[in-house]
């Protein structure tokens, strides 16, 4: 390769590296950047909704469903000292603590206006660094075409019974939701009888599978006849055609596991004023309904709106994140 | 001026080891995570042979047999189909066979390999055609056809060693892409080393552990890279000396049989499957084709620039890297120990890096994610550069050709090479977008990329939309590769 060669090919570099930079839009119009692992197709109309308001053009940072929200976790995590998220908006507590715990998040002081609505104390933060939002309840998922009603599990521990044996599916219990579900049992029944359910589930041959959807679709293809997801992982299988139902289980005792969605003011942020204002509007009942109406959640915690009538139980955050640093040796040492 | 270029190339390739390096030595690694992993190592190496080895030889064959071909549309439709193939994502195949009624029959691994292979089967078509498009190695099987008349006489002693002298070069960097690949066993609950790897980092909020899985990722990288170099050299040697020169043949007479026929018919059907599935999916969406794509123009746009800028300069940066290889012995090894590593770990080690004074300054806009794409585009672009060499005439003898240098490249360089580019293009753009784990740290926030919108809509059930783009993509993939052939036939005739 002669010099006149290498003359070219830096030309071309050079026009390329101008195109790029030049593809970006200037950072000077009124923005606030949200990152957020609420599902997309519901965030980006709830963003359209606060941008028609405020005239605040959103700047978001989706997470996907296989990163199981390690890319926003960790991205906050490594941006902590030079901070590009205003807001983070997630879509269930656990992860929120963890990066609550490594100070993440700013107090916010005053409290939102909105704070005023909540059904419970329990589902913000008295210091102002995380505020609940839209609460989905974990559900039992069957199949039904391969199970009759009256096989249909009627508690938690029916999932994990003699005629389910290799039928049954769950996602891996050290994220997600499946987690932060786990956690609270862990909190709820005690490290004994923990450790019982966890062996139950590891007798019964029940596959461990990488994510929520994964284990509806396997149940929704008949791969297996019964799972543990949430409730709008059903309404997605239920949208792709499959012949699932959702179960209520435990009605007889605390019901279903609720969990909620968090959103929290990042630490430095760059437009905290705008972030605040996002807050505000999505601590708004009737935003809350919005997304309730569309499938993202099923339960309000802002109001006493629901479209899931399932008898359910929640804990706080704090004590979630207790449940998970102290019940993973447990399934550690069961389940791998 | 060369030089300084290399030295910009060798700081692009450093730039995620530096990152890893930075983050390790302000931990002290913790393994104790590996308790009980090992078992997801053999999945990802039985799913990695499943997947690439017989799908390299069937490739090899198929490429082998239809070069020989008289009839111009034969080789044409060939290589479109091919292209065709392994534009369409993964995750997207994995939907088209689970619509087809012998799919339920088959286990994770089985769709798993199934899926995987298609795409390195096309992979290993599209990079070995243009090798054998050799005319000597059509005189000499026509030769010994005349002296031997024997069959299986020219198999043995032309036609095999053909395929094998191409196969451990085409082995290695798809049997080592399919190792890491985790997306299609995650969706079918495959557990595989790269998946391990995804969770690990997930789960812990132990910046020990974290460092611990890096680690863990390097010891098992560095030998094989160290393996793999090598055998490469070795290779690269062999190329050096035995790389002669030689010209496209498409204007070649060559025998006329059914084989070449029965392979383009199969690969036609296959997709035609594709195509039929995903139309019939498109058609389900209660929207419109106009609404949909006006939804999705923005990330198809954005995607489009930036995996196409980043191939274009990848391919310049690896022939410049590649020009250096004699005075710099390290790069081989370099880029060898980039290509096989958890793209997962080098994305998270570019994010440390883009977080570091000085380079924070370049972590607003598009340039983080820019720069990712290179340098996961650059391993691969300089291998294909590297295969580049042994076909055509080689630069020092244009070198000593006295006449202009836009002449010779107009006139030799392109017709000849031009084959080899659009494959290694098609394939660095296919690598990029293929690339979930760079967006997921490094995208800009207010951009979107396809494969994270494509994700997100097939968890949210929406697999019309997802049928439809990769309908454009695939559309797109299949125009480019016919005029991208055709126009080659004309500058070759």
């Amino acid at each position: 390769m002669n010099h006149k060669n290498v003359r070219y090919h830096l030309l071309f570099l050079l026009i390329i590296g101008f195109l790029i930079t030049g593809c970006g839009k200037r950072d000077d119009e009124k923005t606030v950047v949200i990152y957020t692992a609420v599902d997309q197709i519901y965030s980006s109309k709830i963003f359209q909704l606060f941008e028609n308001r405020t005239g605040i053009k959103v700047k978001p940072l989706y997470d996907t469903e296989a990163s199981k929200a390690i890319g926003l976790r960790k991205r906050l995590l490594i941006e902590k000292d030079h901070p590009r998220a205003d807001i983070f908006w997630n879509s269930e507590p656990l992860q929120t603590m963890v990066l609550k715990s490594h100070g993440i998040f700013e107090s916010l002081n005053p409290l939102p206006d909105g704070i005023s609505s909540y059904r419970s104390t329990q589902f913000f933060d008295s210091r102002g660094r995380w505020f609940g939002f839209g609460g989905r309840k974990r559900v039992v998922v069957v199949n039904t075409n391969g199970l009759s009603p009256e096989k249909f599990p009627r508690s938690l521990q029916d999932l994990w019974e003699v005629h389910l044996f290799g039928k049954t599916a769950i996602s891996y219990p050290f994220s997600g939701t499946t987690a932060a579900h786990f956690s609270a049992l862990y909190k709820k029944m005690g490290a004994e009888a923990f450790h019982a359910l966890i062996e139950q589930i590891r007798k019964s041959g029940s596959a461990i599978l990488a994510g929520n959807s994964v284990v509806m679709e396997a149940v929704g293809s008949g791969k297996f006849l019964a799972g543990m997801v949430d409730s709008d992982d059903v309404q997605a299988g239920l949208r792709q055609g499959f012949g699932i139902k959702s179960l209520c289980y435990d009605q007889n005792g605390s019901g279903n596991f609720m969990l909620f969605g968090t959103v929290s003011l990042v630490k430095g942020a760059p437009h905290p004023d705008r972030a605040k204002q996002f807050i505000e509007f999505l601590l708004d009942p009737e935003v809350e309904k919005e997304l309730i109406r569309m499938g993202a959640f099923d339960t309000a915690l802002l109001s006493t709106f629901t479209t899931n009538e399932c008898l359910s139980w929640s804990m706080p955050p704090e004590k979630i994140l207790e449940g998970y640093r102290e019940s993973r040796s447990i399934l550690t040492q069961v389940l791998q | 001026m060369k030089h300084y270029v290399s030295l910009f190339s060798i700081t692009l390739l450093l730039f995620p080891l530096w990152g890893l390096s930075l983050f390790l030595l302000q931990r002290k690694p913790e393994l104790d995570f590996l308790n009980g992993q090992f078992s997801f190592i053999s999945h990802s190496f039985l799913l990695a042979v499943g997947s690439s080895v017989p799908a390299v030889f069937v490739g090899l064959l198929a490429s082998y047999t239809v070069s020989k071909s008289s009839s111009r549309f034969s080789r044409t439709t060939f290589l479109s189909a091919a292209i065709t193939l392994l534009f369409i994502h993964p995750v997207v195949l994995l939907e088209v066979l689970r619509s087809l009624p012998f799919s339920h029959h088959l286990s994770s691994f089985a769709a798993s390999a199934l899926v995987y292979g298609i795409g390195n089967c096309a992979a290993a078509m599209l990079l070995s055609y243009p090798l054998f498009m050799d005319s000597s190695r059509h005189e000499a099987e026509t030769l010994a056809r005349r002296i031997s008349q024997s069959r299986f006489s020219v198999l043995f002693h032309i036609k095999a060693p053909a395929i094998f002298e191409y196969f451990p070069i085409l082995i290695f960097p798809l049997l080592l892409h399919s190792f890491f690949a985790h997306d299609v066993p995650s969706v079918l609950g495959y557990r595989t080393f790269g998946e391990t790897i995804a969770n690990l980092l997930s789960v812990s909020d132990n910046p020990d552990e974290l460092a611990g899985v890096a680690l863990f990722a390097a010891c098992i990288t560095l030998p094989s890279s160290i393996v793999l170099y090598i055998l490469f050299r070795k290779l690269f040697s062999v190329s050096d000396t035995n790389g002669a020169g030689s010209f496209p043949t498409s204007y070649f007479s060559h025998s006329q049989n059914v084989f070449p026929a029965v392979w383009i018919v199969f690969m036609v059907i296959l997709v035609l499957i594709c195509f039929t599935t995903l139309t019939a999916k498109s058609f389900s969406s209660e929207e419109p084709f106009s609404e949909l794509f006006h939804q999705n123009l923005s990330p198809i746009a954005y995607t489009a620039a930036m995996t196409l800028s980043a191939s274009v300069t990848a391919m310049l940066l690896a022939r410049i890297l590649f020009a250096s290889r004699h005075s710099c012995r390290c790069i081989p090894l370099l880029l060898l120990t980039l290509f096989i590593f958890p793209a997962t770990i080098l994305s998270f080690s570019l994010n440390i890096i883009f977080q570091t004074p000085p380079f924070h300054l370049l972590s607003a806009g598009n340039i983080p994610l820019f720069i990712g794409y290179t340098t996961i585009l650059l391993p691969p672009a300089y291998f294909f550069r590297w295969l580049e060499e042994r076909y055509g005439i080689k630069d020092y003898f244009l070198e000593r050709v006295a006449i202009p240098y836009w002449k010779k490249t107009v006139h030799v360089v392109i017709p000849q090479k031009l084959p080899v580019w659009t494959g290694e293009f098609f394939l660095l753009l296919m690598w990029a977008q293929y690339q979930l784990d760079l967006p997921m740290f490094l995208l800009e926030p207010g951009r979107e990329v396809l494969i994270v919108k494509m994700y997100n809509l097939l968890h949210y059930g929406d697999t019309a939309s997802v049928a439809f783009l990769s309908l454009i993509q695939v559309a797109g993939a299949t125009l480019f590769g016919l005029l991208g052939t055709a126009s080659f036939r004309k500058v070759a005739e």
